[in-house]
């Protein structure tokens, strides 16, 4: 019970009323100011694990996203070497059709049959060689620029004979430059999705049996044009397995893109909700806490200003 | 009955009084906003017949008018002790509070610019590393990144430091000021003894002898005693067990001395970025007789409270907690990144090196303050061990790839993956953390973040216990005020009844005269 009442008592439970509220309306601005409720762990140490969390969990995403881009670009290099590799297989396939009525077909029109081959095989080797920013998609994680080189072995035809082209020159071997590694990309916490193609499984023999395709052609041997249309059947079941692969692949990226970019907006949310004020709250709060100020202030002027002197002459 | 002359007397007793009552009203307003002056009141007492019944004597008077007995100051001796105690708790929580506020704002946690984003973005250019493994664009973005951590893990461990120098030097300002505070009070105490035996008026000691109390108190959270025989004080600090240690004893003063700290405010020494725990000893009084006293004769240590302890706990425990806390991150982050690369290969085939180290000669034990990217990999970021496999060339010797495989594993580790080694995975054994227990995989992240929280609870916990003793120790010192306190209004009441009385003693020596004139001058005439 307050017994006796001085003036410095006055005076000083005015002061730290003043300073009490001044303290709680810096806070107030401060939040306002800032737009944050944490400024600082102290503010909300359990928050502060959240948001901490939060931030973190925002940056990985963000980075599966990046990931992600990345691993879509080598994807559709993928899929637009496979599918032009398979249109052209399909016409090596449809040449050979053609050159296997050998009774009907002249050795000029086969011989012009072999040369388009050839060229197939050309635009073939260059397909296989595909670069995504520099490194062959087919060539697994080869520090090489090339997935598939001409080897110094001559290509030989069904029976063991050296093949020679056109002009007589001999006819080198393709073969894989890339090695056994792949390419990966985590596009989620727990999902890594491989991006790039096994070269070998998707081209497999076909630049070989082109080779010796283009010599039976040239040979005008039945037998060959037969086992070469095969080949052929082969090798567009293989490319068509690698492009529905490669598919099914993109597919599993676009999904974890999906997943990443509602959990970013998921933890941006737990963040704000961690950090950021509610505005409308917080401007409340400054007026309340402004309100309070000013009353401390004229509770003040009040009382300081009073003293029986005031009343004796 | 008294004489005629007798009652004039009694009128000037009664005019010395309300003098003496009008100068101490006077000197209570004089003082009402001096720090630490207690109210006066001058005491009045009647004076009577005489208090001994003597043999054939008997007073017939009617009283003899009045006098000061004295100028009483109006304290309360366990009220000020209150005071004392509940400001020297009030210290105690503030400069941690202080401290602790200047330690958040250097941690910067919740930002864009803390420890924990560059731990994330660090992880993240990892896995902007797999993505491109052949070029050296991503090669220099991880080492850039992992210099801005390094650099952000320093710049904390060293406001630490800057801060712990802070309050060493504190720790040295208020032993000195103790010690001064100390001497002073036992002047005081004989002054006051001294001035007392003579009759003085001791009452502006008294009030100075209080300031200099509650000043221990605030400092060094001393109890003080007052001997209720001789009426000095005597100070003591507590010892931690219980006990307590001498520091004022009547005239004569002990001095408190710090240990581990240099007269500089350096530490007497630092192992890992820890410096020394910081203790306070007494030593013997001065002036004291080792015959007489031999129990004081050597240092005994206290644990004092107030500032001074407030500052002890900062050095001894929170601070270098989260000093040491910081270091096991520094060392965590180390073992994690270093051990995953050493199971990849660099671009040209070569076993992976060490990507962090402490200091340049690699051999530092303050972790937090000398953690740095690796001087070589810093020159040459192709030698960062991306690559989980390796190839060999044409002549059987091993060469680099473009397998990534290893740079997306020291991504995963950091937020607590495993430390994998080979193709398929298998774990790396021997690994321990920085307290040297076995772990097969560490999160850095959330280690840190792990101490931030602790951080904030610490310092959101001493805020509270701060704002509750403040509240404690405003009302007690309302309480105190309410007895101490000087209240004009009071005094210019009693200054009216003085002068009242004062006018109305007058008037008896008015009435007397008036008296005296009937008897001599229009008697029998």
């Amino acid at each position: 019970m307050i017994t006796r009442v001085t003036q410095r008592m006055l005076t000083g439970q005015a002061l730290s009323s003043v300073e009490t509220a001044s303290t709680r309306m810096a806070n107030a601005q401060e939040q306002m100011t800032t737009g944050r409720k944490l400024n600082r762990p102290s503010d909300g140490p359990a928050d502060t694990t959240v948001a901490l969390k939060a931030r973190t969990g925002v940056t990985q995403q963000t980075q599966y996203q990046r990931n992600a881009q990345d691993g879509l670009g080598w994807l559709s290099t993928v899929d637009t070497a496979l599918q032009q590799s398979n249109s052209l297989v399909n016409r090596a396939y449809v040449l050979a059709l053609q050159g296997a009525n050998t009774a009907s077909n002249g050795p000029t029109a086969e011989d012009a049959l072999a040369d388009e081959v050839d060229q197939l095989k050309q635009g073939l080797l260059s397909l296989a060689n595909t670069q995504y920013l520099g490194r062959p998609v087919f060539g697994g994680t080869t520090a090489g620029g090339s997935a598939f080189t001409l080897s110094s072995t001559q290509a030989t035809d069904a029976n063991g004979a050296p093949i020679k082209d056109a002009n007589g020159n001999p006819v080198y071997q393709v073969q894989y430059a890339g090695d056994s590694g792949s390419v990966s990309r985590r596009v989620g916490a727990d999902t890594v999705v491989r991006v790039d193609s096994d070269g070998q499984k998707a081209f497999g023999d076909v630049f070989d049996q082109l080779d010796q395709l283009s010599a039976s052609l040239r040979a005008g041997q039945e037998d060959g044009i037969q086992s070469g249309i095969s080949a052929m059947q082969d090798a567009m079941t293989r490319l068509s397995a690698a492009t529905a692969d490669e598919g099914a692949r993109t597919n599993q990226i676009n999904t974890a893109v999906n997943v990443a970019q509602d959990s970013t907006l998921a933890l941006q949310k737990v963040q704000s909700d961690a950090e950021d004020i509610d505005v409308a709250e917080a401007t409340i709060n400054l007026q309340t806490q402004s309100n309070a100020y000013q009353a401390a202030l004229m509770a003040v002027s009040k009382t300081s200003q009073q003293s029986l002197l005031d009343f004796l002459s | 009955m008294t004489g005629t002359f007798g009652s004039l007397n009694i009128a000037k007793t009664g005019l010395q009084y309300q003098q003496i009552a009008i100068d101490v009203a006077d000197n209570n307003i004089a003082n009402v906003n001096t720090d630490g002056y207690v109210r006066r009141r001058a005491n009045a007492a009647e004076v009577g017949g005489p208090g001994q019944p003597v043999m054939w004597s008997s007073y017939n008077g009617d009283g003899e008018g009045v006098a000061a007995q004295g100028v009483q100051r109006l304290t309360d001796i366990l009220l000020d002790k209150r005071v004392r105690s509940e400001h020297a708790n009030l210290s105690y929580l503030q400069v941690q509070q202080t401290s602790l506020e200047r330690v958040e704002s250097a941690v910067n946690e919740p930002s864009d610019d803390g420890v924990s984003a560059a731990i994330a973005n660090f992880a993240a250019s990892w896995e902007d590393l797999v993505t491109s493994p052949d070029g050296t664009a991503a090669r220099q973005s991880v080492v850039a990144d992992g210099q801005s951590l390094a650099a952000a893990i320093n710049t904390q461990a060293r406001s630490l430091d800057s801060e712990m120098d802070e309050q060493r030097a504190g720790a040295v300002q208020d032993v000195q000021e103790i010690n001064q505070d100390a001497q002073q009070l036992a002047q005081l105490n004989h002054a006051i003894f001294v001035a007392q035996a003579n009759g003085s008026d001791v009452g502006d000691l008294q009030d100075q002898r209080d300031q200099v109390a509650l000043d221990l108190a605030n400092k060094a959270g001393a109890v003080t005693t007052v001997d209720q025989a001789t009426g000095r004080y005597n100070v003591t600090i507590d010892n931690g067990n219980g006990s307590s240690v001498a520091l004022v004893t009547g005239d004569q003063y002990a001095g408190l001395v710090v240990q581990g700290i240099n007269a500089d405010g350096t530490s007497t020494s630092t192992t890992g970025g820890i410096p020394a725990t910081v203790s306070f000893t007494v030593t013997s009084q001065v002036g004291y007789d080792a015959k007489t006293d031999p129990a004081t004769a050597s240092p005994a240590t206290v644990s004092p409270g107030g500032d001074l302890g407030g500052v002890q706990a900062l050095l001894n425990v929170t601070l270098p907690n989260y000093r040491g806390q910081l270091n096991a991150l520094a060392k965590n982050l180390a073992t994690v990144v270093n051990t995953q690369l050493a199971q990849g290969f660099d671009q040209s085939g070569r076993a992976g090196g060490p990507f962090f180290d402490f200091g340049a000669d690699g051999l530092s034990d303050d972790y937090a303050g000398s953690i740095v990217v690796d001087g070589a990999v810093a020159t040459d970021p192709s030698l960062i061990a991306a690559a989980a496999t390796r190839s060999l060339d044409t002549d059987g010797q091993p060469s680099g790839n473009s397998d990534a495989t290893n740079a997306d594993r020291v991504s995963q580790a950091l937020s607590g993956g495993p430390l994998v080694t080979g193709d398929p995975p298998t774990p790396v054994v021997g690994v321990t953390d920085a307290s040297g227990a076995p772990v097969t995989a560490i999160d850095i992240g959330d280690q840190y973040q792990r101490m931030v929280s602790g951080l904030g609870s610490t310092a959101a916990g001493l805020n509270t216990q701060a704002a509750n003793q403040q509240l404690l120790t405003s009302q007690v010192d309302d309480e105190h005020e309410q007895s101490a306190g000087v209240s004009l209004d009071e005094e210019t009441i009693n200054l009216m009844q003085a002068q009242r009385g004062y006018q109305a003693a007058s008037r008896v020596l008015t009435v007397m005269d008036s008296v005296l004139d009937t008897l001599i001058n229009h008697t029998g005439a």
